[in-house]
């Protein structure tokens, strides 16, 4: 973890919807940098998201941000000054422009004057490469396009916290890079907290990243240390081994295998994908046992 | 038609560069007019301006270009003093545009069908509370706001908001309503009993809202109205007209007054709920 500052922080965060338990008595510390969230679906990371981003109270736990309380309305309004929030499904009204829509959500974070609201929604357009299409209907842009719409609202004022939901969801891999160098430059000194399903983005972005399973953290460390719970468990053969936790056919026709490795297998470097499934699949193999005991 | 030996003078270039309002109209004239045809001229012009200038015009031009169309509500607005960014608030909602197009053609069709009809303010006093309360509905329901989501992490989300929404089209509905009633046939100090109850209503929407779904909370009133005024007149024995019934009497009016208040506190005491997603779950 980085040795900054930690400027989020949640304790026994908990949260439940009916009888689904999103959160289980979530500990996580969060400092400047990009911090990612990996995690399969409904293992609780845009629950978590929306209760960081002030958009869901938690039922129970500490949650600070940027030093306040999001509980409280003065806490939640201090924290919105400064949050930039890119949800998952951002739901904007299809007969908007790119350009209205991004000024809508401006007014909406308190831009009163128009010159300098209209010269702020310009500049975030451009920089996710929409300044050409700005006045296009929303409903007639690519669905890449309508994210980046979504990430450029995000980016509006320089904002300290920026909590992005699969913002990588839908670009292509071009348009993936260019985010990634964008938050390199627009997101320097801020805290940003992503959520992802892409583990390479995690290996090239994320200082910080944090694996959910079923509501509960199973790993907090760098993308190192999370490649490194693979290590010495990652071969590579020409035949499928059954002892393996998972195994799958590679773009070079040869089999990679997670798991135990048999005696004089080729063990390979892992990956940070290696690292997540190998958990992701332990974790889903100790359910399997408990159900069946 | 301009001689192409000769250029403007360096001097009076730099003031043309500097601010037009240092040259005249005929001189600024002329000048734009010769730079078309000297290149020699345009360049010294591009090395005279402020390097700001190029930036800042084109700054202004391209705000011209990208300001959003505005629409007659907005420009109704903007005449009756309200700042522009509030005005986007109100105006650019769409929930609350089909809301106000509504209520326009209801209360447009209610009044030419009211003005034809013997003992019509019975029906207009049941309908009326019944559509500002659809009306204000709609300004909070789930759809209605553009940002979705993204608006919700917003400084300007919440219980402010929603009020202030729910405040423009209330006032629309009852100056509207209002206008309808005067084409009642038997227009009376009754024929303003539908004032009350609709602020009931429509505050009550709200209060419930913080508990329900919007659009729940709306059938909830409107079905508990609908019997309520059913069940008074009823129990009058029938030989009384609905416009005359314990619910449009002193005693209805002191009970609406009283709903008021009590959705009032409500919304007080649970305006925190407005200002995350659980209200609009």
């Amino acid at each position: 973890m980085s040795s900054t500052h930690p400027t989020v922080s949640v304790s026994g965060l908990r949260k439940r919807f009916r009888a689904t338990v999103a959160l289980d008595g979530v500990d996580a510390v969060f400092a400047p940098g990009v911090n990612g969230l990996l995690g399969p679906n409904g293992a609780g990371k845009t629950t978590m998201l929306r209760i960081l981003a002030t958009v869901l109270p938690a039922d129970s736990g500490q949650v600070e941000v940027l030093g306040a309380d999001p509980d409280t309305a003065a806490g939640r309004l201090s924290v919105r000054r400064r949050l930039g929030y890119l949800p998952q499904e951002p739901g904007f009204h299809r007969q908007f422009s790119a350009f209205d829509f991004v000024d809508y959500v401006a007014i909406l974070k308190e831009w009163a004057d128009r010159r300098p609201r209209h010269d702020e929604v310009r500049r975030v357009l451009t920089l996710v490469g929409l300044d050409a299409v700005m006045h296009k209907r929303i409903s007639q842009l690519s669905g890449g396009m309508r994210r980046r719409v979504g990430i450029a609202q995000a980016f509006l004022g320089r904002p300290d916290l920026l909590v992005l939901d699969e913002p990588t969801a839908g670009l292509d891999p071009e348009q993936r890079l260019r985010f990634r160098e964008l938050l390199g430059t627009e997101a320097a000194g801020a805290t940003v907290l992503l959520s992802t399903h892409q583990t390479d983005d995690v290996a090239a972005l994320c200082q910080h990243v944090v694996v959910l399973l079923e509501g509960q953290i199973r790993f907090r460390g760098t993308p190192a240390d999370l490649a490194a719970i693979a290590a010495g468990r990652v071969w590579l053969s020409a035949e499928r081994d059954h002892r393996a936790a998972l195994a799958w056919v590679t773009g070079e026709g040869r089999i990679r295998h997670i798991g135990d490795p048999p005696a004089g297998a080729q063990l390979v470097e892992p990956t940070v994908e290696d690292g997540y499934l190998l958990l992701a699949g332990r974790d889903a193999h100790a359910n399997a046992e408990t159900l069946a005991s | 038609m301009t001689d192409a030996h000769w250029h403007v003078p360096p001097a009076l270039l730099a003031r043309f560069a500097g601010d037009s309002g240092a040259v005249d109209d005929i001189t600024a004239a002329s000048i734009d007019a010769h730079l078309l045809a000297c290149a020699d001229c345009r360049r010294e012009l591009s090395a005279a301006a402020a390097p700001t200038l190029a930036a800042t015009s084109w700054a202004a031009v391209a705000d011209r270009i990208d300001r959003p169309r505005s629409t007659v509500l907005e420009r109704l607005l903007r005449r009756l003093g309200m700042r522009s960014g509030t005005i986007r608030l109100l105006a650019a909602t769409p929930a609350l545009q089909a809301a106000g197009l509504v209520v326009v053609a209801v209360v447009a069709v209610t009044a030419g069908v009211l003005s034809r009809t013997a003992g019509a303010d019975g029906i207009f006093l049941v309908l009326a509370p019944l559509v500002p309360l659809a009306a204000v509905a709609a300004s909070f329901a789930s759809a209605a706001d553009p940002a979705g989501e993204a608006g919700v992490g917003t400084p300007l989300h919440g219980a402010g908001l929603v009020l202030r929404r729910a405040s423009a089209i209330l006032a629309v509905n009852l100056g509207l309503l209002g206008v309808a009633a005067l084409a009642l046939p038997d227009l009376g100090p009754s024929a303003a009993a539908w004032v009350l109850p609709s602020l009931a209503l429509a505050l009550g929407a709200l209060a419930l809202g913080t508990w329900l779904r919007a659009e729940v909370a709306v059938a909830t009133l409107a079905s508990g109205w609908l019997l309520t005024v059913w069940s008074l007149w009823w129990l009058a024995g029938h030989d009384v007209g609905v416009a005359d019934s314990a619910t449009f009497a002193a005693s209805g009016q002191m009970a609406a007054l009283a709903a008021v208040a009590a959705a009032v506190i409500v919304l007080v005491t649970r305006r925190d709920r407005f200002a995350t997603l659980e209200v609009v779950r």
